[in-house]
C-alpha cells in the first residue's frame, strides 16, 4: 500500500489548523477579546501540563514532589533550564530511593 | 550587515532555548517510528511523515488508526481535533508579532506547543520563534531518522522518564506566566477543568476547551474588575 497521499492529505489538514490561527483577521479587539488572548497562554499551559501529567500513571507521587520543588526553583530563580534540571534529577532521585 | 546581526542572534537564542526540550523528543520519535515500522510504513513515508505532518500526537494516532483500519474521514478528523488548538497560538501570535505573509507560513507550518508557549513567554521576536521552531523540527527529524536506523537498540532510552520534561517545562512555564491573582485563578481552573474533561474521557477536544474556557473566565473577570474601577 502506499500511504504517501494520505500522509499529504493528514499533512495539509494539519496545516489548515496551524495557519488558521494567523489568517483569521481581528481588528481592533475590544478590551474583553484583548484581555482574552491575554489569557489564552496560561489556560493552555495549564491543560497542556496537566493533560500531560496525567498521561503516565507511574511514580505519581515522585512527579508531583518534583513539579512543586522545580516550580520553586523557577519561581525563586527565575531560571527556567534550572528549573528542569532540578525537575529531572528530583524525579530520578526519588524513583532511585523508591518513591512511588 | 546591522539588520542581520540582531535576526542571527535572534535565530540563535531560539534554536538555543529548545535545546533542553530536544531530547523529550527522542523517545516519542523512537516510540513513533517503532510502532509505524510495525503498521508496515516504509522508511520514506515514516520520515515524510515527520518531515509533513510534524506533530507527535497525529502522526502516532494516524498509526493507530491505520492498523484498526479507520477511513480517510476519520483520519483527518482526528488529526485536526489534535492540532485545532493551535487556531488560538496563532491568534495569540499574530498580537504580539508581526508577520509578513511569508513568515506567517513558516511560522505555522513549524509551529508546536512549546515554540509557541518560549516565544510567548519571552515576549520574543520572529527570529526567535523561527529558530526555536527549526531547533525542534531537526530534532524530531533527526531522532526520527535515527529511530529508524537503531529501532530497538534505542528503547532504552525511553525508561528513562524524559517524557516527564513536557509537564514539567509546561508547568514551569505557567509559573512564570502567572503574574495576577486572575492569572492564577485561570491557571488553577484550567488546571481543575482539564483533569475533569480526562475524567469525563473528552479526549483530544480537552485542550482547546480549556483554552478557551479559560481565557474567557480570566477575560470576564478583568473586564469586571476593570468596571469596578471606572467612575461612573
Amino acid at each position: 500500500v502506499n500511504y504517501i497521499p494520505l500522509i499529504l492529505v493528514l499533512a495539509s489538514a494539519i496545516f489548515v489548523c496551524r495557519i488558521s490561527g494567523f489568517t483569521l483577521k481581528i481588528s481592533r479587539p475590544s478590551p474583553f477579546w484583548e484581555q482574552f488572548l491575554r489569557f489564552v497562554p496560561i489556560s493552555l499551559f495549564a491543560a497542556i501540563a496537566t493533560s500531560s501529567f496525567a498521561k503516565d500513571g507511574s511514580f505519581v507521587g515522585a512527579r508531583l514532589i518534583a513539579l512543586v520543588i522545580a516550580g520553586g526553583v523557577t519561581w525563586y530563580t527565575k531560571h527556567f533550564a534550572l528549573g528542569i534540571l532540578v525537575g529531572m534529577l528530583t524525579l530520578w532521585g526519588l524513583m532511585f530511593v523508591g518513591v512511588g | 550587515m546591522n539588520v542581520i546581526r540582531p535576526y542571527a542572534h535572534g535565530l540563535w537564542l531560539g534554536f538555543r532555548a529548545m535545546l533542553p526540550f530536544m531530547l523529550t523528543a527522542a523517545p516519542v520519535a523512537i516510540t513513533f517510528t517503532i510502532s509505524a515500522q510495525q503498521a508496515g510504513l516504509s522508511p520514506v513515508e515514516i520520515q515524510l511523515m515527520s518531515l509533513t505532518m510534524y506533530s507527535s500526537s497525529a502522526q502516532l494516532a494516524t498509526v493507530q488508526l491505520l492498523t484498526s483500519g479507520a477511513s480517510v474521514f476519520t483520519m483527518v478528523l482526528m488529526v485536526m481535533s489534535l492540532n485545532i488548538h493551535h487556531l488560538l497560538y496563532g491568534l495569540s501570535l499574530e498580537k504580539s508579532i508581526e508577520f509578513s505573509r511569508l513568515k506567517r507560513f513558516v511560522a505555522a507550518y513549524f509551529l508546536t506547543d512549546v515554540t509557541y508557549a518560549l516565544t510567548i513567554e519571552r515576549k520574543a521576536r520572529f527570529s526567535f520563534l523561527l529558530g526555536a521552531e527549526l531547533s525542534m523540527f531537526i530534532a524530531w527529524n533527526l531522532f526520527t531518522a535515527l529511530g529508524l536506523l537503531m529501532g530497538q537498540l534505542l528503547v532504552a532510552v525511553s525508561s528513562a522518564h524524559l517524557d516527564f520534561v513536557v509537564p514539567l517545562s509546561f508547568f514551569l512555564l505557567l509559573v512564570s506566566s502567572v503574574k495576577t491573582r486572575t492569572g492564577l485563578n485561570v491557571a488553577v481552573f484550567s488546571a481543575c477543568a482539564t483533569a475533569l474533561c480526562l475524567f469525563v474521557q473528552l479526549g483530544s477536544l480537552t485542550i482547546i476547551l480549556v483554552g478557551l474556557a479559560g481565557a474567557f473566565m480570566g477575560a470576564a473577570m478583568s473586564e469586571r474588575q476593570r468596571l469596578a474601577v471606572k467612575p461612573s
